[in-house]
């Protein structure tokens, strides 16, 4: 029994090292499209981000997805690197194409949800349109760290209302309850002055003598169409979104 | 010196003096209960076409000589009493025997009114209107409803001019008509720029001016509508038993108010004929008015004055329609209470739904 006990605990002890090893061997940061300025510094960043957590923060930048579908890729990018059954999060772009697509692990727990990844897009996102990929990662690396650090602490993001909601609420109230105290001080003063006589046209004297509509120009402006972000995918291991920039 | 005619009616039964009554609209003896249709009393009115409009004669008393310009003395021939009035008051009551005496000089020959509209409702009416608008106001202060001091009560036959005219309006519009598409990678908006010429005419009747310096504006025109399918030709008798007062601001003064009134429903009409179009402005607003015509007619309006903290607030009520107007204070206190109370009801209401859609 005693020989039982310890030969599990030594496979235990073993599988981790070996997830550590993993983890440790694999690198955070792949720039297949050469369009990083500082990788060094960035890899140092992500690696950072989730060492303290035991989850993985990555990115890979590819030159183009060949045709495959970008949530597919990003899942795959993941899958080869680090393995479907292990923790983390990935900020994938495709350069040619111009889409990103963020994809994490289900053993993430609650760190990455909805509402943390609508977060992460619009952070991202807001870079990519700058063609600023160095800061798309590093603010990637940044909020993905926070996010677990407020997981880990018991209260993932977006489970507490921000602060500014109460003033919001405030303001709301204050101009809401115009409104019906208006409405009261109407009743109290009834005495106004009239502007206009309709009162006192004669019915159906209106006589037009002249209806002329000229056609004078046609303008045509173009402007383009913002660019779309995808819904959140689910599949049985991965929980992927993203859009175009 | 020719004195201006008194005129009072007396019952032909019993000698009192007959007051215009409202409920029956015919002239009633308010001691024998005999009535007495307003026709019958048609031959009074004809002196009226031919009457000069008597001379002021000074009073005999202590007045400056500027207080005194504008007023005159006559006699009650009911008690021999001194009526003093000014010199638009056309109806009044004796100070010593209340007897309803109408001063006719004041509504003789150029000064004749076309029309009046008698009144509909009494005095009892007025009161209780008066109630009835102070009632589930709930920013009005309590005090005012029970500590207000009913001053005084008069029915008065408010001067007015009645415009009739016929407004010919010349617009040129700026009209456009969008359509939204997308293509390819853009959103194209087409516009299309049209411009509009409207011309016709539109005509109005009877907009009123009040033409008496003593009565608000305001308050005049928020009385409106008066019916006048219910007019009457003009006689005196009407005038019994209540205050009335001919014009002191001519129809000439008066027209620029009913011309504004005019102009700005005619082009709100105008506009009215264009459609199909995403947006319309007018660029060029032409109104001019033709085939004038004014007639000066009396309108019945009950006034009623109170007194509350030193201060005096008026109310007018429609003499025929019952309309009721006028501004009262609003409790102050009360309001930033309800103020603060609504406020923060509506932010915690907010907050309650943002919260639970966080945790949704």
């Amino acid at each position: 029994m005693k020989r039982r006990l310890r030969f599990l605990l030594c496979l235990l002890v073993v599988s981790w090292a070996l997830c550590l090893t993993v983890l440790a061997a694999a690198p955070a940061l792949q720039d297949e499209a050469g369009l990083l300025q500082d990788p060094q510094g960035l890899e140092a960043l992500l690696t950072q981000a989730g060492a303290d957590y035991d989850t993985v923060v990555a990115a890979c930048l590819v030159p183009s997805c060949d045709g495959q579908d970008p949530d597919l890729a990003a899942e795959e990018a993941y899958d080869r690197v680090y393995g479907p059954n292990t923790p983390g999060i990935l900020l994938f772009i495709a350069q040619s194409e111009r889409v990103y697509r963020i994809t994490v692990t289900q053993g993430s727990g609650e760190a990455f949800n909805d509402k943390a990844l609508a977060h992460l897009r619009s952070v991202v996102e807001k870079r990519l349109r700058q063609d600023d990929y160095d800061g798309a990662v590093r603010d990637f690396a940044a909020t993905a760290s926070e996010m677990l650090r407020l997981a880990a602490s018991g209260s993932p993001y977006g489970s507490k209302l921000s602060p500014l909601w109460i003033l919001g609420a405030l303001g709301l109230g204050s101009l809401g309850s115009a409104l019906p105290l208006g409405r009261l001080k109407q009743q109290v003063k009834s005495v106004r002055k009239k502007t206009e006589a309709k009162d006192y046209i004669v019915p159906d004297s209106l006589r037009l003598l002249r209806e002329e509509d000229t056609f004078v120009r046609k303008t045509t402006e173009r402007v383009p169409i913002p660019a779309k972000t995808e819904t959140v995918r689910t599949d049985g291991s991965h929980t992927t979104t993203g859009g175009s920039f | 010196m020719v004195q201006p005619d008194l005129i009072e009616y007396k019952c032909p039964q019993c000698g009192g003096v007959l007051e215009f009554d409202s409920a029956s609209q015919q002239m009633k003896c308010p001691y024998c209960d005999s009535v007495f249709s307003v026709e019958a009393l048609q031959s009074k009115d004809e002196a009226l076409e031919n009457t000069v409009d008597g001379q002021w004669q000074p009073p005999e008393t202590t007045f400056d000589e500027s207080e005194t310009a504008n007023m005159g003395v006559y006699t009650c021939k009911s008690c021999g009493g001194e009526i003093v009035a000014d010199e638009t008051t056309g109806a009044t009551h004796c100070p010593y025997c209340d007897n309803p005496v109408v001063l006719t000089g004041r509504f003789a020959g150029d000064l004749k009114p076309d029309l009046v509209l008698p009144f509909k409702l009494d005095k009892a009416a007025a009161k209780a209107a008066l109630k009835q608008h102070m009632s589930g106001k709930r920013l009005l202060p309590r005090a005012f409803s029970t500590d207000s001091h009913l001053d005084e009560v008069k029915g008065v036959y408010v001067p007015v001019w009645l415009y009739d005219a016929k407004a010919h309006a010349s617009l040129i519009l700026d009209a456009t008509k969008s359509a939204t598409h997308d293509e390819g990678t853009e959103r194209i908006t087409e516009t299309e720029h049209f411009t509009l010429q409207r011309v016709g005419d539109l005509r109005f009747e009877s907009v009123p001016a009040d033409g008496s310096s003593k009565m608000p504006d305001e308050m005049m025109e928020s009385l409106e509508p008066f019916e006048l399918s219910e007019a009457k030709p003009f006689q005196t008798a009407y005038l019994s038993g209540y205050l009335a007062d001919r014009y002191d601001v001519d129809a000439a003064r008066c027209e620029s108010r009913a011309k504004e009134r005019i102009r700005r429903s005619t082009e709100e009409a105008f506009l009215r004929t264009v459609t199909g179009y995403d947006s319309v402005e007018a660029r060029v607003c032409q109104i001019r008015t033709t085939e004038n015509r004014v007639r000066y007619a009396l309108y019945p309006v009950w006034l009623l004055n109170t007194t509350w903290q030193g201060e005096h607030y008026q109310f007018a009520m429609n003499g025929q329609t019952g309309k009721f107007v006028g501004d009262m204070p609003i409790d102050k206190s009360l309001y930033w209470k309800l103020r603060v109370a609504w406020a923060a009801g509506i932010a915690a209401a907010v907050y309650a739904v943002a919260w639970l859609v966080s945790h949704l």
